[in-house]
């Protein structure tokens, strides 16, 4: 068995020193580098380090009883009914849109708006609504409206008789075709041949095929079933829409509650804790992929496989497959670690389920490095929906006359650009630790010392995310 | 308890694998681009390592200021149960009147015609 006190801090303190060996002339590059900052990245994330553990000594003192963990929710206002079947028809709406643009608009990305549409008004722009104003992707969804109204057609075609799914969804099986989807888009995204990603027909045929899968999904295990657990953005959204102070009841009731208490009842089933940690290693691995370290060393690893006999472009994808994979496994390495860490403190949990009761103090996390790394797309590349809704086809054609609108470049400057990212991180983090801190009352209850202790871990895990996010971000096109 | 060598030895046993990972992770990122903003991962870095080495900065601190707190603030409610109650006992016939007079209104001939 190793010894800890022999072998680890020799080991850590090798890497602590080799870090304070690297030169401290610090140059922000990339995004941040037109930025002209004041000080060196790096004394960013030193702050932020700072700011964390003065949040950590506040919430450890200050706040003493559990405020997080029933949602305090008051009831707003009733949605009618007609409302939520207009988010129907709109979600199909612009759901055939993508379909019918991609197959028959110009094969040009930029010009087409299935690819806009895809990449940033649904990937990036609807988990910042979902964290605004709750879960409405559930309203929207294309997939499920058309699996409602088929089996309403269905009922009405047999005379009121509903029948029941074919099959149970199994209790296995949790998240993790949710998961597959997610590293399934991502890997669309961020491996998948440039040239073929960016193709609109590539978008609307790889859209259509996963409107059919949730289709016979939804047809065997259950419209509700399989929508709630296995529909990858379905769960990726309502994850987020947790974070949100509204949320919906029944019969389209909406509730204003006391903010990130959403996600003191996640429940977890089998698959969440990777799916969230998917959420931040994808993300993670986009800015890594951009940065000097991988585009200096890809190169050769690609070589390994093509040495290995694959094609120029199959090597390049299993080598971005490859960082992808570890990026998603570093991330599981380090909240792993962190749970380890609370658990060494009080063996009153198992890890196992320490890993699902602080799993919603990622989601935060998930939402900040998505917020961070993706800010000025979605600034910048979402004013296309501008000139796109006028010619959705890239054809030249001008339906409400603002085809001539062009994307401000202006609209924020490169350094307000960095203290949104740097101010995002910093709170989800902050609201991660917050999370962490409020279930530590809870399950340490009478345990004031494993309380306090099992957060030193939690705190540790949140300034490594931050920390692993600012380098990242500061380390984009080095 | 927790600071047992016992207890240290699960945590390293069951962490070995996410440390190597971490180690190999943080150390190929110093090994193959020595890029001056690897310094932004030094805090992550500084906290693992005296967390590893068993020792909770301040805890000490945190938990005396918290029980302190909680003392203080229990203290005048502790008082307060020290001292003889008073009993105050008041006739109370304005509320036996409203009571009757909201379960069974008076007499309209009660009021005086306007």
């Amino acid at each position: 068995m190793i010894n800890a006190r022999r072998v680890l801090p020799p080991l850590l303190g090798g890497l602590f020193g080799a870090a304070l060996l690297t030169p401290t002339d610090a140059q922000a590059h990339g995004i941040v580098g037109k930025a002209d900052l004041p000080i060196p990245v790096w004394l960013f994330s030193w702050a932020a380090a700072i700011v964390l553990v003065v949040s950590f000594v506040a919430l450890s003192t200050l706040w003493r009883t559990p405020q997080l963990q029933e949602p305090h929710s008051r009831r707003l206002l009733e949605l009618p009914q007609p409302v939520e079947w207009l988010a129907s028809v709109i979600g199909i709406g612009l759901f055939a849109l993508v379909l019918y643009s991609g197959f028959a608009g110009a094969q040009v990305g930029t010009v087409n708006f299935s690819v806009t549409f895809v990449y940033v008004v649904f990937w990036v722009g609807l988990p910042v609504v979902s964290v605004l104003v709750g879960d409405v992707f559930g309203a929207f969804s294309p997939w499920r409206s058309c699996a409602r109204a088929l089996r309403w057609l269905l009922r009405l075609l047999r005379g009121g008789r509903s029948s029941g799914p074919a099959l149970r969804y199994p209790a296995w099986l949790g998240n993790w075709p949710a998961v597959a989807g997610i590293i399934g888009f991502a890997w669309l995204e961020l491996v998948y041949e440039l040239s073929l990603r960016d193709r609109p027909s590539t978008v609307a045929a790889l859209s259509l095929a996963y409107f059919l899968l949730m289709l016979a999904g939804m047809a065997l295990f259950g419209i509700e079933e399989w929508d709630e657990q296995a529909d990858g953005f379905r769960v990726y959204f309502k994850l987020l829409s947790k974070l949100a102070p509204i949320s919906r009841g029944e019969h389209g009731a909406l509730y204003l509650r006391r903010p990130l208490s959403g996600l003191a009842n996640l429940e977890t089933p089998p698959g969440t804790v990777v799916l969230i940690c998917t959420l931040i290693g994808t993300t993670t691995f986009d800015g890594f992929s951009n940065g000097g370290i991988w585009r200096n060393n890809e190169p050769s690893v690609q070589s390994v496989f093509s040495d290995l006999g694959f094609r120029a472009t199959a090597a390049g994808e299993l080598t971005y497959s490859l960082g992808l994979v570890l990026c998603i496994l570093l991330i599981l390495a380090v909240y792993r670690a962190g749970v380890l860490g609370v658990h060494s403190v009080s063996a009153r949990y198992d890890p196992g389920e320490l890993t699902r009761t602080f799993a919603h103090t990622l989601v935060p996390i998930a939402f900040a490095y998505v917020l961070a790394h993706y800010f000025s797309l979605l600034l910048w590349q979402s004013q296309a929906m501008g000139y796109l809704i006028s010619d959705p086809l890239g054809n030249g054609s001008n339906l409400f006359g603002t085809a001539g609108y062009e994307i401000d470049y202006h609209i924020i400057s490169y350094a307000a650009i960095w203290y949104v990212q740097v101010a995002a991180l910093l709170a989800g983090h902050v609201a991660g630790l917050m999370l962490a801190h409020d279930r530590a009352l809870v399950l340490y209850k009478g345990d004031l010392q494993a309380a306090v202790r099992s957060q030193y871990w939690m705190l540790a895990v949140m300034v490594a995310f931050t920390s692993f996010g600012l380098w990242l971000l500061s380390s984009v096109g080095t | 308890m927790s600071g047992s060598p016992r207890a240290i030895t699960t945590l390293i046993g069951h962490s070995r694998l996410p440390l190597a990972l971490l180690a190999i992770a943080v150390g190929l990122l110093l090994t193959v681009g020595l890029d001056p903003n690897v310094l932004c991962l030094v805090p992550a870095l500084a906290l693992a390592l005296v967390l590893l080495t068993r020792r909770y900065p301040g805890e000490r601190m945190l938990i005396e200021v918290r029980t302190r707190s909680c003392r203080h603030r229990a203290r005048p409610s502790s008082d307060r149960a020290a001292r003889p109650r008073v009993l105050v006992i008041l006739a109370r016939g304005g509320k036996l009147i409203a009571s009757s007079l909201a379960v069974r209104p008076p007499p309209p001939a009660a009021h005086p015609a306007r």
